[in-house]
């Protein structure tokens, strides 16, 4: 059987014009820079849930440095047109495999005017092998 | 894959430079219910290789070490306890191709008696899971090939692990049922069509293998010799 754990990250921000991560709440804890993937596990991503109270541009960044947020490549985006909200749930999840200890996630934001944002992603973790 | 109970048999079947055939054995005691994970990490986090394998590239044989506890361990699968076998099944994500040097130096998976398995060719390789018996005083060695055109990848890995402690009957009327096919056991090939050198005598208290196209009064003779 495999072994699974369900897992929902969230994070909202007063806005930003250049681009920002989010401080992120994992499960209920607060104050996460960004989220560490166990090695040996896969996050997989199910569904996303984004809102914004102007034209807001969500980035999913994962990669291993912490210093520069940029080093980090985007793997997914999701942008928010105007005042509202976006919903989008996957067919197949973003699959993000930790084959070592140091993959981190971090969700960024970036705005033409900052103004307040959230998102969070739905998912679950699993073993690897 | 299906891990011996206790008191159940197993065939272990030998291709070595001492000689091609069969040792039965009994697992006497399993030390756990289940299949016991062991999570190795990845073969750049435990110093195995120095950089990710990148796209098209095989690596060197390797083996799987550890520094844990202030003791640095060569091989995770060697040991030396003539009365125990080691049961693994080897898993690798992402999967990469898999060469098998069992023992150290002898790559197993050669194709037919003409073409010999090299790690550039197109067979000669296995895709994870990868199941196999260690038994005592040998090195088993692995080359991983990464198949994917853009990636650098470094495998993680990890096992399902059953240590057996065992006894290797001298029963002449076993081996009889065996092969002639009257008692169906669990077989394990050890290792594949290249021979290796092994000291029966030495590592597994046993004599030479049973061939299986023995006689009676053959397994009799060859189980006299044993120790």
């Amino acid at each position: 059987m495999a072994v699974k754990k369900v897992i929902d990250i969230y994070g909202e921000s007063s806005g930003s014009t250049s681009e920002a991560s989010i401080s992120l709440t994992v499960n209920g804890e607060t104050g996460k820079s960004y989220y560490t993937i166990p090695q040996g596990w896969k996050l997989k991503i199910y569904e996303v849930d984004a809102w914004g109270k102007g034209e807001t541009l969500f980035r999913v960044r994962v990669g291993t440095d912490t210093a520069t947020l940029t080093n980090n490549p985007a793997r997914i985006g999701f942008n928010l047109a105007s005042n509202g909200q976006l919903m989008r749930t996957f067919r197949m999840p973003l699959i993000i495999e930790a084959t070592s200890s140091d993959l981190y996630v971090f969700v960024t934001l970036i705005q033409p005017s900052a103004v307040d944002a959230g998102i969070e992603l739905h998912g679950e973790l699993e073993k690897l092998a | 894959m299906r891990y011996l109970k206790p008191g159940e048999y197993g065939v272990l079947n030998f291709v070595t430079d001492q000689g091609k055939g069969i040792i039965i054995f009994r697992a006497i005691r399993c030390h756990s219910e289940k299949p016991t994970p062991f999570e190795y990490g990845s073969l750049v986090s435990r110093g195995v290789l120095s950089a990710s394998i990148d796209p098209d590239t095989v690596t060197d044989p390797v083996r799987f070490k550890i520094s844990i506890h202030a003791r640095d361990i060569n091989d995770l699968f060697y040991f030396r306890e003539a009365d125990y076998l080691l049961h693994v099944e080897l898993k690798l994500t992402p999967p990469v191709k898999v060469f098998k040097y069992f023992t150290s130096g002898s790559l197993q998976g050669t194709y037919n008696p003409i073409l010999s398995a090299y790690t550039d060719t197109p067979f000669g390789f296995e895709w994870p899971p990868i199941e196999f018996i260690a038994i005592p005083n040998v090195h088993l060695d692995f080359a991983f090939r990464n198949p994917y055109k853009t990636e650098k990848v470094d495998p993680y890995i990890e096992w399902d692990y059953m240590w057996y402690e065992v006894k290797y009957p001298k029963d002449a009327s076993l081996y009889e049922a065996v092969l002639s096919g009257k008692l169906k056991l669990p077989w394990f090939m050890i290792y594949g069509p290249e021979p290796f050198d092994y000291n029966f005598q030495t590592y597994m208290k046993t004599g030479r293998p049973i061939p299986i196209d023995a006689t009676p009064d053959e397994i009799r003779s060859i189980l006299g010799g044993w120790p």
